[in-house]
């Protein structure tokens, strides 16, 4: 399904998320990014293009940064977490949402977006 | 003769020296200056056990009787006795409860910090010998993480004693380790100031874990919370790579799988109890 639709189609869903957005940290161009407060649109476009660094491990001696599966963010007033399309690694979607979030069932619930963008963009 | 050669211009490169040489190290490190010889840092097993500085003859003698309060006068008796006995000075006064062991493993570290400050610099050559030679006793040795970060602990010891007791409670499971850090205009690399954990890996993957941390959580405080804790599944197995602030220092360090969870629980519960920011646990 295309990225767009379908984090638009996922966030629908969750009133309780803040943002979804999808990275192609090949590429390093935004692919798609829903906001549900638009306050926090510059915020989420930040987290979003951070992904190529937060979404991999520490670069190694020959500075090789390796990619990781997921990572997240967690403060007093957001959760922000990422996690790697298994269909296309090159892919990271960021979700974000409030700080009193419960931080497992938000990850979990990224990493089934995850699952669902890739195969058609 | 020499196995290895080179310049040492800062602790920091002694303690991935020490690291290199391997576990099953032992030998001395002798170094040169410009004007000659400058003293000897000895290993045993990997572990960092003497540094002798030209110059510091007498402060080991003086930071042994400080904690114990006796002159130095004292000590010469002291010292005289355990010339007869064959035994070393601070040995001897622990096995006579002089001093505690604690105290005399403190005033070693002091003085090997003191002596690689004489002994490590720009134009400073090294060259080790491996020899067989042992017999220091390993409760008075040191590994190079904890000189390193000892280095830095007696500059920011009011950052380690809040931070210490935080390290000991989040990263008390088997396998994990934790370190804190603090930047400085002096280093080109945060500077490790503690480390606490069962598994603290080498001098050179510690800087390099310092030096990811600082520059991720430039990154996550462009666009979240300061205090906020970043946390990242690791590519080789369960355990998670977790970073935060606290105040002008930052933690990095390993966790288990539930690691993460246990840290923003604890979190959690400062904040219900009216702690005044997350990093302060």
């Amino acid at each position: 399904m295309a990225i767009s639709s379908t984090i638009k189609e996922e966030l629908a869903q969750r009133p309780d998320v803040v943002a979804l957005a999808c990275m192609d940290t090949r590429s390093g161009l935004v692919l798609g990014m829903e906001v549900r407060d638009e306050g926090e649109r510059d915020n989420v476009e930040f987290a979003t293009v951070s992904a190529t660094q937060l979404c991999a491990a520490p670069p190694s001696d020959d500075d090789v940064e390796e990619p990781v599966d997921e990572s997240f963010v967690v403060s007093q007033r957001w959760v922000h977490a990422y996690a790697r399309v298994p269909s296309d690694r090159d892919l990271v979607l960021l979700g974000m949402a409030p700080g009193n979030a419960n931080v497992a069932l938000f990850r979990d619930w990224l990493k089934h977006v995850a699952e669902r963008v890739g195969p058609d963009r | 003769m020499a196995v290895r050669e080179g310049e040492l211009k800062s602790t920091f490169e002694l303690c991935t020296l020490v690291d290199e040489l391997g576990v099953f190290a032992t030998g001395e490190i002798a170094m040169n200056g410009t004007d000659g010889e400058k003293g000897a840092v000895f290993i045993e097993r990997g572990r960092i056990c003497w540094a002798a500085a030209k110059g510091l003859a007498r402060r080991l003698t003086e930071l042994l009787a400080s904690p114990t309060g006796l002159a130095l006068t004292d000590m010469g008796s002291h010292f005289q006795a355990c010339k007869d006995a064959r035994r070393p000075l601070g040995e001897y006064l622990v096995a006579k409860n002089v001093l505690s062991a604690e105290e005399f493993r403190q005033a070693l570290l002091q003085h090997a910090l003191e002596s690689l400050e004489v002994l490590l610099g720009r134009g400073a050559r090294y060259a080790f010998r491996a020899h067989g030679r042992g017999g220091f006793d390993p409760r008075f040795t040191f590994s190079s993480i904890e000189v390193a970060s000892n280095l830095g602990a007696k500059k920011h010891w009011a950052a380690v004693a809040k931070l210490s007791p935080i390290l000991a409670t989040l990263f008390d499971g088997e396998g994990e380790w934790g370190a804190a850090f603090v930047r400085t205009p002096q280093l080109a690399f945060p500077e490790p100031i503690a480390a606490f954990g069962s598994d603290v890996p080498s001098t050179r993957e510690l800087l390099r874990l310092g030096k990811w941390a600082a520059s991720a959580l430039d990154v996550t405080g462009a666009f979240t919370d300061r205090e906020a804790m970043l946390t990242l599944s690791s590519p080789t197995g369960p355990a998670s790579l977790v970073a935060f602030r606290d105040g002008e220092t930052f933690v990095a360090g390993a966790t288990g799988i539930h690691g993460p969870a246990r840290i923003l629980n604890a979190r959690a519960k400062e904040r219900r109890h009216g702690g005044p920011r997350d990093a302060s646990l």
